[in-house]
């Protein structure tokens, strides 16, 4: 490999590695967070996908279309079974 | 070449071919031979994607985390325990204990979520083990999360009281890290903007750190003995806050700011190690000391006393809750858990070359001699005033410290919330929760029996490590492959760590012993302000007793229950 592209290969790394040092955690805790309102609401909304219907009526198909994308991931977040070792704190 | 020998670098160096033969040899054949990985194999990251818990990241990136995330303070702070023995035998651990058991377990642990549809240890404990033993597993956390919330809270609060001026640039990257948080997700700031004010938040801090010590050394003067007792009262009033706080304003954007001083110490460290034969640092510790130094004997405490570095049972729940599930390809389980685990073995190499560097006086029992022996290492190549590098590394230490801390507290308050049910539900409360999970640490800091509490803390952690390494044999036998790679360590983990356990509550009863039959107060493992008041000294030393036996029992009752599925796993699998 050319020195320049092994140059560039290793630049590359290193922005990764830092990215996945100072950030990735940052990251992480702010899509748990979104995600625990967000799974909230969706879990009002569509519960009756879980089989527990609450608030099925018309307003959630009219919502429907905007959160398709979620309700897969949704889902499979909510019935996967839980543990306090999920949720361990990164701390060495 | 004796000049050389007698520099931490040679050996650091040492060590790097040994892990060097570790990643390229040793993790390559386990990698090829027993687990078999195969890029084309789905893992959960895109089988259950979701782009919260699930989702594909780059090996680099989450490398760079992984070791973040594994590289705390028990690299850091082990060796100091550990040079009670002389500087070869903790060199010989970290090196021998990263090579043939530390990454074992990390990388092994990544392969099992990953093989498992990304359950974390307490469900595949459930799955493997049965549904006792999963909440054996749950209570043995809940008492370690209190004697590593001791160890903690005892060594923020000393270094406060040691170092005047620690205090007030604390509170400056607590303050920063609050207006960082706003910026980030209320303003939702740009976040190069946020880095830079990170960034001078550190070095602000810093400078208060050297020039504003003048109100903290009136205060510690003032309080004389009673001064860490005064901080940690203090710490835990900013500990409950963070506690009950919303994530985003206060224990997020603190973790964040907190990574940078963390980042830049341990390169500073690693760096100054490398460089010790250029610049005039020699080694000023004795080869080898005694087989029972005041600390205990060599077996087994020394391998608990350096818990991460060589081995930490919490990697495995860090490996299994966060990072297996975000493997992009099995291939990476190597670069990521392996990789890690040995870049955090040469950071316990570093933080050993600090105190190497210093003389056995200048250790003595005082952990605050890493600032010394980390000022010593980086000044000689970086230049600087050694005031300013005092007061960096002792922020640094305190910083990642509370960081950690602020994530334990609040990790039993959810813990608390979960297990307290029925007649004990008050217990679960966010608020009495918060209250308990500092109120019960803060007394056990205040025995001031810190390096006890170390070997109970190390103890139990790779404890841990021995019980995730033997789940990681079952699984494997399951697999009809040889176990013994993960096997081997395991035996060897929960012999030494048990024996480690049941040596330090033995300390403890003997001196409650002592205490009845004779009367003598002095045989008791407490500090002043404590030991003034023996039968409170006293009863503090009962509680580690019962603690003590705790951890053994729920330890020796784990083994059981592990043995008895890989026996049972060895049977059905022929």
């Amino acid at each position: 490999m050319p020195l320049n592209r092994r140059l560039r290969a290793a630049g590359r790394w290193i922005r990764d590695f830092l990215y996945g040092a100072l950030y990735h955690q940052l990251y992480l805790d702010s899509m748990k967070y979104a995600s625990s309102y967000r799974d909230f609401i969706l879990f009002m909304l569509y519960s009756d996908l879980l089989g527990a219907p609450l608030f099925s009526n018309t307003l959630t198909l009219r919502l429907l279309p905007y959160v398709l994308g979620e309700l897969y991931g949704w889902k499979a977040r909510v019935l996967r079974e839980k543990d306090l070792t999920d949720v361990a704190p990164e701390i060495g | 070449m004796a000049d050389i020998l007698n520099t931490p670098s040679l050996w650091v160096l040492g060590a790097l071919v040994a892990y060097g033969i570790a990643y390229f040899v040793y993790s390559k054949w386990v990698d090829e031979k027993i687990w078999e990985v195969s890029p084309d194999r789905p893992t959960p990251a895109h089988m259950y994607m979701d782009g919260v818990e699930f989702f594909p990241v780059s090996r680099s990136v989450l490398y760079g985390f992984q070791f973040k995330s594994v590289a705390a303070l028990g690299p850091i702070l082990g060796p100091f325990v550990a040079i009670s023995y002389g500087w070869l035998p903790a060199l010989l651990w970290i090196i021998f204990g990263n090579m043939f058991i530390g990454w074992v377990q990390d990388y092994s642990t990544i392969m099992i979520t990953v093989r498992n549809e990304g359950r974390s240890m307490g469900p595949l404990v459930y799955q493997y083990v049965g549904e006792k033993p999963r909440s054996i597993l749950l209570g043995y956390l809940l008492f370690y999360l209190l004697i590593i919330s001791a160890v903690f809270i005892y060594l923020i609060s000393l270094f406060w009281a040691v170092f005047p001026g620690t205090f007030l640039a604390t509170l400056t990257i607590i303050v920063f890290s609050v207006i960082i948080g706003h910026l980030l997700y209320r303003l939702q700031a740009n976040i190069y903007a946020v880095t830079l004010l990170a960034i001078l938040a550190v070095i602000l801090a810093v400078v208060i750190g050297v020039k504003v010590q003048g109100p903290e050394k009136a205060i510690n003067e003032r309080l004389g003995d009673n001064a860490q007792a005064f901080w940690m009262v203090v710490l835990a009033v900013i500990l409950f806050i963070a506690s009950i706080a919303p994530m985003p304003t206060f224990i997020t954007p603190m973790n964040f700011v907190s990574t940078f001083p963390a980042l830049a110490g341990v390169a500073i460290l690693i760096i100054g190690a490398l460089v010790s034969p250029a610049v005039g640092v020699t080694l000023k510790q004795p080869t080898y000391t005694e087989f029972w130094p005041k600390i205990g004997p060599l077996f087994p405490v020394l391998f608990v006393s350096i818990a991460c570095g060589a081995i930490s049972g919490w990697h495995s729940l860090v490996s299994t809750s966060t990072t297996g599930k975000q493997l992009d390809v099995e291939t990476d389980a190597r670069p990521v858990g392996a990789g890690a685990m040995l870049t955090e073995g040469m950071l316990a190499l570093s933080a050993l070359a600090a105190y190497m560097v210093l003389s056995p006086e200048e250790v003595g029992a005082k952990i605050s001699s890493f600032v010394l022996g980390a000022t010593r290492l980086s000044s000689s190549y970086l230049g600087g005033t050694a005031a300013m590098w005092k007061a960096f590394f002792a922020l640094f230490l305190v910083i990642y410290a509370i960081t950690v801390q602020t994530l334990v507290t609040r990790y039993w308050r959810v813990f608390s919330g979960e297990i307290f049910t029925g007649g004990l539900s008050f217990l679960g409360d966010k608020y009495v929760a918060t209250f308990t999970g500092l109120v019960i640490p803060v007394l056990f800091a205040l025995s001031g029996s810190w390096w006890n509490l170390w070997i109970y803390f190390g103890g139990s952690n790779q404890l841990l490590a021995g019980l995730a390494l033997m789940l990681v044999a079952i699984i494997i036998v399951r697999m009809k492959k040889p176990p013994t790679y993960a096997l081997a360590p395991a035996v060897f983990m929960t012999i030494v760590t048990i024996s480690a356990l049941i040596w330090e509550t033995y300390v403890y009863a003997h001196g409650v012993w002592v205490y009845l039959t004779t009367g003598d107060a002095s045989v008791l493992q407490a500090k002043p302000p404590l030991s003034e008041h023996p039968t409170a000294a006293f009863a503090m030393n009962v509680v580690f007793v019962i603690v003590g036996i705790a951890l053994v029992v729920l330890g020796l009752m784990m083994t059981y229950y592990l043995v008895t599925a890989l026996s049972k796993a060895r049977q059905e699998s022929g």
